[in-house]
């Protein structure tokens, strides 16, 4: 057969097309007419015959070559003018390319995707580093953005800010450190303000079906609606008048109440609903959108789950005592303000502070002063979330950290799988696609593995965000909110794009300083150069020294946390069940009522089988939050000054402390005796006694608390931790009195009850004990002490169990890591290594070789992590417990942690070099 | 249109599009290699057919070309306005077959 190609080219001139494109004619041609001959011979031609057959249909070859060159299109004849002797073909295909940045786009992909399927060990590896490393990102992120970052439900929410007086000397901000009168003066004072508003949470019972059913509300100035900037959905919110005391009988439904109790009916607007507390009638005025809640909080003084939203609203009226001097320091209400057009938050602090010079000047007898109270001015978001803002962005800096390890590994296994792939870019390259243009397939390749980690990331997000429901999320504050959204899934995307980016760019970089004709020779010059092996060792120390820092980071978390459990709280909470009552005063008037149902109840239940103790009180230890009110100390006999403190003040009733296991120091317990005809008497905790009377026996001391009534101190008992087991150490002290003789403290009861057995069987008994005595009075968040000591914890143990699986994550990634870069580093020098072999080297000496290599990089990341965490140091002070940053045992486990585990990782590749077997390996040569 | 209905059932390479044109026409329509490749060449450029190469075991490589989207709408609408055409020219010829 004749041999078509050459007759084609023989007769064909060159035409003026890119090089591949003239062979592709070329062959296209010589395929036809060698079916054509086929054709003829198979038609009983011979040979000679089906040439000339052949020949005659053949075309004018000039002619044929102008209409190929005019149907190839004028964007390549434009080009003719350019031209270069020997250079056209590549420069005409990469003008042609660059002419069109999105051409070839969808080819790009098809081709990654074709390579990703074929290299599936690498493209698992990567796209499983992703999902982790993204998933730990996604789940910190959604919790940051939900808890810290997305705006509360209501218009411009950022200019809403909070107010609350702060003794730095008893307890840290607190937000419901607000009084009566210093709203008033504030509404004057505070021009920075537009609107201002006091409110206070409300518990209430309510009969929904025949039945009472306690419910979470809110009492309210009537500009609550005006500073929060919302409409009702149905009816109005309070008129001013209607926050007047007489006038005040009035109600707002939440959307889900309205539903509950009237089905949704329009017409529930202006009829009237009877509320335990009072017994009376209040007039539904109103009934606010769904969805709309502002704020939920749980009864550790955080807003949390679904179940403490707000469903109701009623006026906050004020009465002539609670605006009079004498409620300057009656604490308890919540105090925000939205600033006006223009206003900063620096201008409201200048004038409180003004204000307080002020009334400090004014009420010498408060002693604002020498308390150093101050009014702290935060926006509202930050000051519901204070406490946890700290170790959230301190987790989401970890999950950042994961990534960056991550992202390491995966551009050192783009480097090494870049290096494999050298000869099939070279040889496009020297098929003329631009750098620009095989960068861009790479970009394109790194796209694609990111898109699909990012995917597999939001489901290990989703999935990490699960698993963290038991892990103390629920507690944190607006808990409820907690949930991947589209701020949360747009991060998730742009996170994914970047790394993405990244690998590419990463491999093509490497493409820069290619020399073409090594990288075709051999396809090694790629990774193998100097300047890229500093570069992967560089990414294994900064790897190790990542994963050092975040290692130590979970180490002292870890053991934080197990201190705060193992801490001493001052109580035994083993076998003890709590709950909490709340008698209205409709049925139960004045603090002496409350005391007598206490009583009665405590009565029938300590007749209980199985019960050991029983007690009430008006606040529970690890409730928290602390109960301050200043007290002063009648005999001592220094300044008087240092004789007024502000303790917690608790009110409780005899069988208390027994039931809390807390322990006498000296003196006796509160009796039964202790009524409220009996000599006034209170218990003093060790911290507060010290404080008060240092040198001296507390016993037979005076305390007033405000009013004239003098206490004796009848016995001192440990102090317990009220707010949390870390709050403890920074307490100064508690003072009890007896719940018949103690000034009003509110009507919140909790019940602890300390039993022979499993304190849960108790309940069913507990539950019909109380409703022998009121039918109407439920008994509420039941939880046994060992379940609120857990709770207490809940922020550290979220924060703890994050850290740890970080430092695990991270740990494992810079395994790999290292792994990944020594083996290929083995594998580029096996030919060394069979030299050296050849030459006389050990088996044993090579391994040392190899092995030394990675122990160099291993020390150098220790070093660096090390030097980090000390540079760290300050940031993880406040989140640590017992245990200093630089605690030597943990630096010391994790070094030795990290390098046997590191070194692990370098064993397998220096063995496998060990083995190289020279012969082989020269014989390959 | 021609060359566009033979790729409507099965991608072709060209001298089976040459072989199967002359066949359906019996003959009547011929194309020569000097015409049959631009034309090819310039419904690719347009996108109106796309080739890809395909081996087979033992036999040269070959250019198949299959109809694109573009195309096939293409070739709808150019039957169209074909057959209104033919359609005009038959009445007008009086080649009325009803």
């Amino acid at each position: 057969m004749p041999d078509f190609l050459a007759f084609i080219r023989s007769r064909l001139e060159p035409l003026e097309l890119p090089r591949q494109r003239e062979l592709q004619i070329v062959e296209e041609l010589a395929a036809q007419l060698e079916d054509a001959y086929d054709a003829l011979l198979s038609r009983g031609l011979s040979e000679a015959d089906a040439w000339r057959e052949l020949q005659r249909g053949l075309p004018d070859w000039k002619t044929f070559a102008a209409q190929v060159l005019e149907a190839e299109g004028p964007i390549v004849r434009a080009m003719q003018p350019a031209r270069a002797p020997g250079s056209l073909p590549l420069r005409v295909l990469r003008a042609v390319k660059e002419q069109h940045p999105m051409q070839g786009l969808a080819g790009d992909l098809r081709a990654a995707f074709r390579l990703l399927r074929k290299d599936l060990g690498f493209s698992a590896t990567t796209i499983l580093t992703l999902a982790v490393c993204l998933g730990a990102n996604i789940a910190t992120f959604t919790v940051v953005y939900s808890v810290l970052l997305r705006p509360l439900p209501v218009p411009n929410a950022n200019r809403i800010v909070a107010l609350g007086d702060v003794y730095p000397t008893v307890t840290p901000n607190d937000i419901v450190a607000n009084t009566v009168p210093a709203y008033f003066d504030r509404l004057e004072a505070l021009t920075a303000f537009e609107s201002q508003a006091m409110f206070t949470y409300w518990f209430d019972t309510l009969a929904i079906d025949g039945k009472a059913q306690e419910l979470r509300g809110m009492r309210a100035t009537p500009s609550l609606f005006r500073v929060l900037q919302v409409q009702p959905a149905l009816g109005r919110t309070f008129t001013d008048a209607e926050g007047e005391v007489g006038s005040e009988r009035k109600i707002i439904l939440s959307h889900g109440l309205w539903q509950r109790l009237s089905g949704g009916d329009p017409a529930a607007v202006g009829k009237d609903v009877r509320l335990g507390w009072t017994g009376q009638p209040y007039t539904i005025v109103g009934i606010m959108p769904r969805g709309f809640s502002f704020f939920q909080m749980g009864s550790d003084g955080h807003a949390r789950s679904e179940g403490d939203e707000i469903q109701f609203w009623l006026p906050l009226a004020f009465t002539a005592a609670q605006r009079s001097d004498d409620a300057r320091t009656r604490y308890g209400f919540f105090h925000i303000g939205r600033l006006g057009p223009g206003a900063t938050i620096e201008q409201v602090r200048a004038q409180v502070a003004a204000l307080n010079a002020r009334m400090f000047a004014r009420f010498p007898q408060f002693r604002f002063t020498e308390l150093r109270m101050y009014t702290a001015v935060t926006p509202l978001q930050e000051a519901l979330t204070g406490t946890v803002r700290r170790v959230l962005y301190l987790l989401w800096a970890g999950a950042g950290f994961v990534l960056l390890i991550g992202a390491l590994n995966i551009a050192n296994l783009s480097l090494a799988r870049a290096s494999v792939r050298m000869r099939e870019l070279a040889t496009r390259m020297a098929l003329g696609a631009g750098r620009l243009r095989i960068a861009r397939q790479l970009i394109v390749e790194g796209l694609l593995l990111a898109g699909v980690g990012g995917l597999a990331g939001l489901g290990a997000g989703a999935a990490l965000l699960r698993g963290l429901e038991s892990g103390g999320l629920p507690r944190l504050p607006n808990a409820s909110s907690i949930g991947i959204d589209l701020p949360v899934v747009g991060g998730a995307i742009a996170l994914s794009l970047l790394t993405g980016v990244s690998i590419g760019l990463v491999t093509a970089a490497g493409l820069r300083r290619t020399h073409l004709p090594h990288a075709l020779a051999d396809g090694r010059s790629l990774t193998a150069g100097r300047s890229a092996q500093l570069f992967r060792r560089a990414l294994i120390v900064t790897q190790v020294a990542v994963s050092v820092v975040l290692l130590i980071g979970a180490g002292l978390l870890l053991t934080s946390f197990r201190n705060l459990l193992s801490t001493d709280v001052g109580i035994d909470s083993s076998r003890v069940i709590t709950a909490t009552l709340f008698p209205p005063p409709s049925r139960y008037n004045g603090q002496p009522a409350v005391a007598a149902l206490s009583d009665r109840l405590l009565e029938s239940i300590r007749a209980i089988p199985g019960v050991q103790a029983a007690g009430v009180t008006s606040n529970i230890a690890l409730s928290g939050h602390a109960s301050p009110s200043a007290v002063s100390a009648a005999d001592r006999p220094s300044s008087a000054t240092d004789a007024l403190v502000v303790p917690s003040v608790v009110a409780v009733s005899a069988g208390y402390f027994e039931a809390m296991g807390m322990r006498l120091v000296r003196g006796r317990y509160f009796a039964a005796s202790d009524t409220e005809r009996a000599l006034p008497v209170a218990v003093v905790d060790d911290r507060l006694a010290s404080r008060l009377w240092p040198l001296e026996d507390p016993i037979g001391k005076g305390l007033f608390r405000g009013e004239s009534v003098r206490y004796t101190v009848v016995g001192v008992v440990r102090d317990v931790a009220f707010e949390s087991p870390a709050a403890r150490a920074e307490s100064i002290g508690t003072a009890y009195f007896a719940h018949a003789q103690a000034p009003p403290m509110g009507r919140l009861r909790w019940i602890a009850v300390k039993t022979v057995g499993d304190p849960l069987v108790l309940v069913p008994m507990l539950r019909s004990a109380l409703a022998a005595l009121d039918r109407d009075l439920p008994l509420s968040d039941i939880q046994t002490m060992s379940q609120r000591t857990a709770g207490s914890l809940a922020s550290q143990k979220l924060a703890m169990t994050l850290a740890t699986l970080f430092g695990a994550v991270a740990l494992l990634l810079s395994a790999v890591g290292i792994y990944g870069v020594l083996a290929f580093v083995v594998a580029r020098r096996t030919r060394e290594i069979g030299v050296r072999m050849a030459l006389g080297s050990s088996a044993r000496g090579i391994f040392r070789l190899v092995f030394t290599e990675g122990l160099v990089l291993v020390a150098a990341g220790l070093t660096l992590g090390l030097l980090g965490v000390l540079g760290v140091r300050r940031v993880l002070e406040g989140e640590v417990f017992g245990v200093t940053p630089t605690d030597p045992a943990i630096l010391a486990a994790v070094s030795v942690g990290t390098a046997v585990v590191a070194l692990l990782a370098c064993m397998w590749p220096a063995w496998s070099a060990s083995r190289v077997d020279p012969l082989i390996v020269l014989k390959e040569q | 249109m021609l060359i566009l209905a033979q790729l409507e059932t099965r991608p072709s390479h060209g001298y089976e599009i040459a072989q199967s044109i002359e066949a359906r026409s019996n003959g009547a329509v011929a194309f020569h290699v000097a015409s049959l490749y631009p034309i090819l060449y310039r419904l690719e450029r347009r996108g109106l057919i796309a080739g890809r190469w395909v081996e087979k075991s033992g036999q040269r490589r070959r250019r198949y070309y299959s109809l694109t989207p573009e195309g096939r709408k293409m070739l709808d609408a150019q039957r169209r306005t074909w057959s209104a055409f033919m359609q005009a020219v038959q009445a007008a010829a009086g080649l009325d077959y009803a």
